[in-house]
């Protein structure tokens, strides 16, 4: 019988250029990681469904028992169930990791990967702009440890829109439409939206200037000057201390803002990011606050992380690929078998690879 | 400077989004003896335009392939890709509307009996019955000609833009109920937005052509 030869939709072989490639801005990665005091661990690549409960696209098993289970969809559910379980009396921890995750993505949309490989780091029992800073300073050294050198920082913090909104006394449904629309940048069919709600004037023309309130440290400063509810304005003061922290890193050249960003909204309890790299269409990088999260283990544990796509990341840098499939530096061959195999092993011992035909 | 690359739908609304480029001052010269080519450019202005399927659009424009688009606001809705939708560009405005023979008028409204719907526009049509009339009809993915099947009895109704009701009302059909209104629309690539200087400025003259 012929077997069916072509990988799974989604995922890829990644074969000799590309996996020392890929590899390579790995381990620098990692190695980053690790200068921060970011130590590794590992999760099991499946888990109970019920971990990862409201996540979209799972690839779900069924195990001898009958169970569903299914494989992480990303790495963050996995270290809170950890952080929950296990490491609750030891906080603060830092915790990095590397591996890949699974997601199904419209198969109608194409060329999407449904495996991957995330590297990311989680900080877990700390709160305030300190650590967020730290995160994304971490972030943006690793990138550039990776080679990475085009790309920038996009950050936002939920609780801006979320104050503006929550000020507004809409339905949550109206909410959610507005963030939606917000989301896309369609100021159009907000203003027919808004059009219809009644609201103070000054918040509802801020809610409609927030699909253009990107940009440089000006946007954060303009908007500082505003009348806001109490939220929003401590959530543009976070991001303020952020900005300044980053500046000590040396990396405020790297940041921008994006008032109107909010995703996730019952994910992200403060700050959020994203890093997109020059020629990737989707960003490399991203992560944000989210205190909530680990509750859902049973312990109230404030985290702050976030995750590189190394895959999108290696797209980007690719024009640094030779795609030459790497060569050993030596090859032997003789009729001795005893001489041949003791030099190949000589000449391996002095870092060499050697490949010998006997 | 790097080039801005604009993906523009073949055909009317391709003409159109080009003329627009041109009132707002950008030189479109090189889009005007197309022949076979499909990629323009203007090297003064740095603009590269590429031609391609309406429906096709979205796609090079969330992949960054393309920075901006122009194109109706039908196909972003069936696409449902992820972009800025930035302007309303005012042109091809129409609608999209539920049509069938008036005897479908009362299959419409019931939850019992089965409804069969053909459309080229299964995404919009599915969300449609699901939101806001919670119906799960059978949804027929057409191609063309789609007035054709409540005739010969493929489905029960259609979804489908209507412009001026000429075509349905000359198949014994008509509008029953609206889905949406559409028109031509701007949208641009999320990381473009933010990591190419040219584009705010480019949306803001374009904006103050249409207004």
């Amino acid at each position: 019988m012929k077997k069916t030869a072509l990988t799974i939709e989604g995922t890829n072989d990644i074969l000799f250029a590309e996996c020392q490639f890929k590899h390579r801005v790995e381990e620098n990665i990692m190695k980053c990681f690790q200068s921060y005091g970011y130590f590794q661990l590992e999760t099991p690549l499946m888990e109970h469904d019920s971990v990862f409960c409201e996540a979209e696209g799972l690839y779900r098993l069924v195990d001898r028992n009958g169970a569903v289970v299914s494989l992480r969809p990303d790495m963050t559910m996995p270290i809170a169930r950890v952080a929950a379980t296990k490491l609750y009396d030891e906080l603060p921890v830092r915790a990095s990791y590397l591996g890949n995750v699974y997601r199904f993505s419209d198969p109608t949309k194409g060329g999407r990967q449904n495996e991957f490989t995330q590297a990311g780091i989680e900080l877990l029992g700390e709160t305030g702009t300190f650590y967020d800073a730290e995160v994304i300073a971490l972030t943006v050294n690793a990138l550039l440890d990776a080679g990475a050198t085009d790309f920038m920082v996009e950050l936002g913090n939920v609780n801006f829109v979320r104050g503006l909104l929550s000020e507004s006394h809409l339905s949550e449904e109206m909410q959610e439409e507005i963030n939606d629309l917000m989301v896309k940048k369609d100021i159009l069919s907000m203003e027919e939206v808004l059009e219809t709600v009644t609201l103070e004037k000054e918040i509802k023309d801020i809610i409609l200037k927030l699909p253009t309130l990107f940009g440089g440290k000006e946007v954060l400063e303009a908007m500082m000057q505003s009348v806001l509810p109490e939220q929003s304005k401590q959530a543009l003061n976070e991001l303020y201390e952020i900005y300044t922290y980053l500046s000590y890193y040396g990396y405020e050249n790297y940041i921008t803002f994006d008032l109107g960003m909010n995703k996730n909204m019952d994910y992200y309890t403060g700050m959020i990011f994203k890093i997109f790299h020059q020629g990737v269409g989707f960003p490399v990088a991203g992560g944000g606050r989210y205190d909530k999260l680990i509750s859902r283990f049973g312990k109230e544990i404030p985290a702050t992380g976030s995750a590189i796509y190394i895959n999108r990341l290696t797209d980007g840098m690719s024009h640094v690929i030779s795609h030459a499939a790497p060569k050993a530096d030596e090859l032997l061959s003789g009729d001795d078998k005893k001489a041949l195999i003791e030099k190949a092993n000589e000449l391996r011992k002095a870092g060499k690879s050697v490949i010998v035909n006997g | 400077m790097e080039y801005i690359t604009v993906a523009l739908a073949k055909g009317r609304l391709g003409d159109y989004a080009a003329g627009i480029f041109g009132k707002a001052g950008y030189d479109i010269s090189c889009l005007e003896d197309k022949g076979r080519k499909l990629i323009f450019t203007d090297e003064i202005g740095k603009i590269k335009y590429i031609l391609v399927k309406a429906s096709d659009v979205p796609c090079y424009v969330e992949y960054g392939a393309a920075d901006i688009g122009i194109v109706g606001k039908d196909t972003i809705l069936e696409e449902g890709r992820s972009l800025y939708e930035v302007l309303n560009l005012n042109f091809g405005k129409c609608r999209m509307c539920v049509c069938g023979p008036e005897s479908a008028r009362e299959k419409l409204q019931s939850r019992v009996s089965s409804l069969k719907v053909a459309t080229k526009y299964p995404n919009i049509a599915r969300k449609y019955f699901k939101d806001v009339k919670k119906q799960s009809p059978d949804i027929i993915k057409l191609n063309g000609s789609i007035e054709l099947a409540p005739i010969v009895g493929l489905s029960d109704v259609i979804v489908d833009i209507v412009e001026s009701g000429k075509t349905l009302e000359e198949n014994g059909l008509g509008v029953l109920e609206e889905v949406c209104q559409l028109s031509a629309r701007l949208i641009v690539n999320k990381v473009s937005m933010k990591m190419k200087r040219q584009i705010l400025p480019m949306i803001e003259t374009l904006k103050a052509v249409i207004e």
